[in-house]
């Protein structure tokens, strides 16, 4: 979809990880640092979309400028499509690819590690889900997944109902009955985020029942949406990025 | 193709276990005409795994996007035309297709400059990176699965096996499913070997990338994690190339690099499949701003058709507060009291589902709510706006998949809100004559703007007249519901509702002490059964209206997409002497498809000159540089730059593989991939 991206164009340095299943991207701006994580196979990133704001020291601040200039001023050489992954670094205007196992790609990982440590607890908005199989009382046992706003900000997101998967964890996998109902928060309140935009308080965790599913042990559950990306713009500007997350199925004993 | 096939029945029907039918079954008297033995490999047939080697095909590949020196890019080619091996099987429950990659790991030392040397050796049994490799094999395959399935159809079962088993046949969904193996013996058939580093190696250091041929447990813990290292590896392990974004030059250059005989009506449909998208990108900005400004007309006449609605779903609420089973959910499921009250709780469910407040007076507040001029003009907006960023879809060029994509965007965010001005060609007809076309084009699709007090006489077809006459569809709702405001509709979404809510409060640590005051418990009991009724009543009528207006704006979307077609077929297959002659359907796109086809000629004009290669090589030379495109373009996103698009036709060879192999069963046709 042709939608307003993530504006990066202030970025002293923007790095953009893209794969199959992942997308995350890290940004140095003049006042201060953001990731934002849309997609991961990986723990604990998996089950996370949202913004997180990264206090950078004066040590990682300057290796990153310094990367960050040498991006600009064409540097750092472009590593093309030499068939394996590579991240995409920008600055001043200018892109280029490097290998994800590169010279450059070990440079961006030794700076944005720890930063990223600091990131995770600091979400500014994000969610994160959880999946659970569990019988309410009266009612049979139902799969659902639980999206808390975990920053200190609400989280706005839409759902996908088609993009529900259960994938066990030696590749079988099904789709989940599309959900005619969104999210519901604890006390009765539809949030919806199917039929209208959901916003998720901060603290505040909303449950979508997954109708017609069942789970197996070792099972995960995965699903996409837009989330609203905050970040270092007005909150009207904010793009709508689309994520994915997942997490495995916590099963009654 | 497949080199040999081999057929694992790993499964056996538990009918057919017993050998023989019980006497009088109509299987003991198929078995004394055809003999045990037949009966039981005819039932066996459809309940087993089925396994069979396979080769698909890989082809060299040349990529123009080598700018190892800056502005000396050169062409490079990748990939080889040995073919990718690995296994397809099928069975379980549901049926599925399975292909499952068998990765030999080893251990081999690598030169300073990435070059394997020395022995290759056996990883052994209590390394550490038996367990990670193991773990890459269960978690990189693992991005792959829910992402595709192979359709076909089954013919009707005729014969004796259709008098004994009748089936009608029909439509087969066979999810695929994708698995890798290790083999940590040297000798053990494997389809890929892999060199595994233990943690003491990084990768990234000199002579350590990461590549498909070597894996390494330690990458510093990046966020770009292992998973989606090798889950793009294993891409490759199934024989996907790479392929990155395109200039419109370097994509006929591909497609000719694909199939010579084929190119040149590809790229002609090519060409005019970019127009009319440019056309469709041009006009989503006009037509969007056109829908939105009309929001408060098309609420207000809604509003005043919304009568039957709110009367519909009142009785239909009350109606389903009172089912016993719902009333019995909230006592179960609403808040908790102490021992004392507990007893109460009957009472007050009853007295709160039954109360007008919480039937007719949450009908009225959610059909207000929902009708007001905001939601409306949101859901709207949404939907139209989805709907005409569905026609950017991926194209079938002459039957290869094709991302086309228009570079900028419509400055509207995914919920159909316009959030900042258009960029690129979707800003195209924001000035100058293309703006007068666009609103002559937004004039007969969506209809002029109410400037006075009498509304303007639109063309029947025109969608704000569409949108505003589905009013008169509801004036029978009065005597019964529709559907999604049924009684049996609303108590779903009630048990939906208090489900969920339990599920919140339990898994958000939202759970409260049990009430222990009298008049507490009460407001509570009635908050729960009002904020239940009032979720459940939102729900049905946000469901009620997407389902009256989406296929409006479908419609609509449609028969402009048509309207493009047929002008940029016209525009683009006329020659340029005779093109004044043809009179246009509608000018307005006319015009647009001829200015914005002007563009793209000019932009591959431009590009084709920076890029022209030495004759008797390849059609393009990556060495120069070219001008900026407005229309990129690629074929496997999903192995370069994005992370969520699968495409059919990465998943067709499978389906080429699986119609090949052996894995179809009795009276199945061709199998096709599809993405889920």
């Amino acid at each position: 979809m042709s939608t307003p991206a993530l504006d990066l164009s202030a970025a002293r340095l923007a790095v953009t990880w893209q794969a199959p299943g992942t997308h995350q991207v890290f940004a140095l701006f003049d006042d201060g640092a953001w990731f934002w994580t849309l997609a991961s196979p990986a723990d604990p990133w998996s089950a996370l979309a949202g913004a997180f704001r990264c206090d950078a020291g004066d040590g990682e601040r300057a290796a990153l400028l310094d990367l960050g200039a040498r991006v600009a001023a064409g540097a750092v050489p472009d590593s093309g499509g030499t068939g394996g992954l590579a991240l995409v670094l920008a600055a001043g205007g200018r892109t280029v690819r490097v290998d994800a196992g590169g010279e450059a790609a070990g440079e961006v990982t030794r700076a944005t590690l720890p930063l990223l440590a600091v990131g995770r607890r600091r979400p500014v908005s994000a969610i994160e889900v959880r999946a659970a199989r569990m019988a309410p009382p009266g009612a049979p046992s139902v799969l659902g997944l639980a999206f808390t706003a975990i920053g200190v900000e609400p989280t706005q997101l839409r759902l996908d109902a088609e993009s529900v998967r259960l994938i066990g964890a030696d590749g079988p996998w099904q789709q989940v009955p599309a959900p005619r109902m969104g999210l519901v928060e604890g006390a009765g309140n539809l949030l919806d985020g199917l039929y209208a935009p959901a916003v998720i308080p901060a603290g505040t965790t909303g449950a979508w029942v997954l109708a017609g599913a069942d789970a197996q042990p070792g099972q995960r559950v995965r699903a996409g949406g837009t989330v609203r990306a905050s970040g270092p713009w007005a909150e009207s500007n904010a793009p709508l990025l689309a994520f994915e997350v997942s997490a495995p199925v916590d099963l009654p004993r | 193709m497949k080199a040999s096939q081999r057929h694992e029945r790993s499964r056996e029907p538990s009918r057919a276990k017993g050998g023989e039918a019980p006497p009088g079954h109509p299987l003991a008297k198929l078995q004394q005409a055809a003999g045990n033995r037949a009966v039981n490999q005819m039932l066996r047939a459809e309940d087993t795994v089925q396994r069979v080697p396979v080769t698909a095909p890989s082809r060299q590949e040349t990529l123009f996007n080598q700018r190892g020196t800056p502005g000396q890019a050169t062409a490079a080619v990748y990939g080889g035309s040995g073919g990718a091996t690995f296994d397809m099987s099928r069975g379980g429950t549901p049926d599925a297709v399975t292909v499952t990659v068998r990765i030999r790991f080893v251990d081999q030392a690598r030169t300073a400059a990435g070059a394997d040397t020395g022995p290759k050796t056996v990883i052994p049994a209590a390394d550490p990176r038996r367990a990670w490799a193991q773990g890459m094999c269960t978690t990189a395959p693992g991005v792959w699965n829910g992402r595709a399935r192979l359709a076909g159809q089954r013919e009707a079962r005729t014969g004796i096996g259709g008098m004994i088993s009748p089936d009608p046949g029909g439509p087969v969904a066979l999810p695929l499913a994708f698995r890798a193996v290790p083999v940590w013996d040297l000798t053990s058939p494997a389809d890929k070997e892999v060199r595994v580093f233990s943690a003491a190696t990084v990768a990234g250091s000199a002579g350590h990338p990461i590549d498909a041929a070597h894996y390494y447990m330690n990458r510093g813990g990046y966020p770009f994690s292992e998973e989606a290292i090798y889950a793009h590896e294993y891409g490759h392990l199934i024989g996907l190339p790479d392929e990155y974004s395109q200039s419109n030059p370097q994509m006929h250059a591909l497609m000719h690099d694909i199939d010579p005989g084929t190119a040149a009506t590809r790229g002609a449909a090519l060409d005019r499949e970019t127009v009319r998208r440019m056309v469709l990108a041009a006009l989503t900005r006009p037509l969007h701003d056109r829908v939105d400004a009309a929001r408060g007309e098309i609420a207000a006449a809604l509003r005043r058709g919304s009568g039957p609605v709110r009367q519909s779903l009142a009785g239909q609420l009350r109606a389903a507060l009172t089912a016993p089973g719902v009333r019995n959910l909230f006592e179960l499921s609403g808040p908790t009291a102490s021992a004392r009250l507990t007893p109460r709780i009957h009472a007050l469910v009853n007295a709160a589902t039954a109360a007008g407040r919480n039937t007719s007076g949450v009908a009225g507040r959610v059909v207000t709510s929902e009708f007001a001029t905001p939601a409306l003009g949101a859901l709207i907006n949404n939907r139209y706006f989805q709907a005409l960023q569905g026609v950017q879809g991926n194209a079938d060029v002459g039957g290869l998949g094709v991302n086309i994509n228009i570079e900028g965007h419509a400055g509207i965010d995914a919920n159909g809100v316009a959030v900042t001005n258009a960029v690129g060609v979707w800003n195209a007809a924001a000035t100058g004559a293309a703006a007068a076309n666009a609103t002559g084009v937004a004039d007969r699709v969506a209809g002029a703007l109410r400037t006075g007090r009498v509304p303007p006489v639109r063309p029947s077809g025109a969608l704000l007249r569409q949108l505003e006459s589905l009013p008169s569809g509801w004036a029978a709702f009065s005597a019964a519901a529709p559907a999604a405001l049924s009684s049996a509709v609303l108590q779903a979404d009630l048990g939906t509702a208090l489900s969920a809510a339990w599920l919140a409060r339990t898994l958000g640590g939202g759970a409260g002490a049990p009430i222990t005051r009298g008049p507490a418990l009460a407001a509570a009991v009635d908050a729960s059964v009002r904020n239940a009724a009032t979720a459940a009543a939102t729900n049905a009528v946000r469901a009620f209206l997407t389902a009256e207006i989406n296929p409006v704006l479908q419609t609509s979307v449609t028969a402009l997409v048509a309207a493009v077609h047929d002008e940029v077929d016209r525009v683009m297959g006329t020659p340029a002497g005779a093109l004044a002659s043809a009179a246009p359907r509608d000018p307005d796109i006319a015009a647009l498809a001829t200015t914005l086809n002007t563009q793209l000629q000019a932009q591959v004009t431009a590009a084709t000159a920076a890029q022209a290669a030495a004759p008797g090589t390849t059609p393009v030379n990556p060495g120069a540089t070219a001008p900026a495109q407005s229309v990129t373009y690629g074929t496997v996103n999903m192995m370069s730059d994005n992370t969520k698009v699968f495409r059919p036709d990465q998943f067709a060879e499978l389906a080429n593989q699986f119609n090949g192999s052996g894995l179809r069963r009795d009276r199945e046709g061709s199998f096709h991939a599809e993405t889920v």
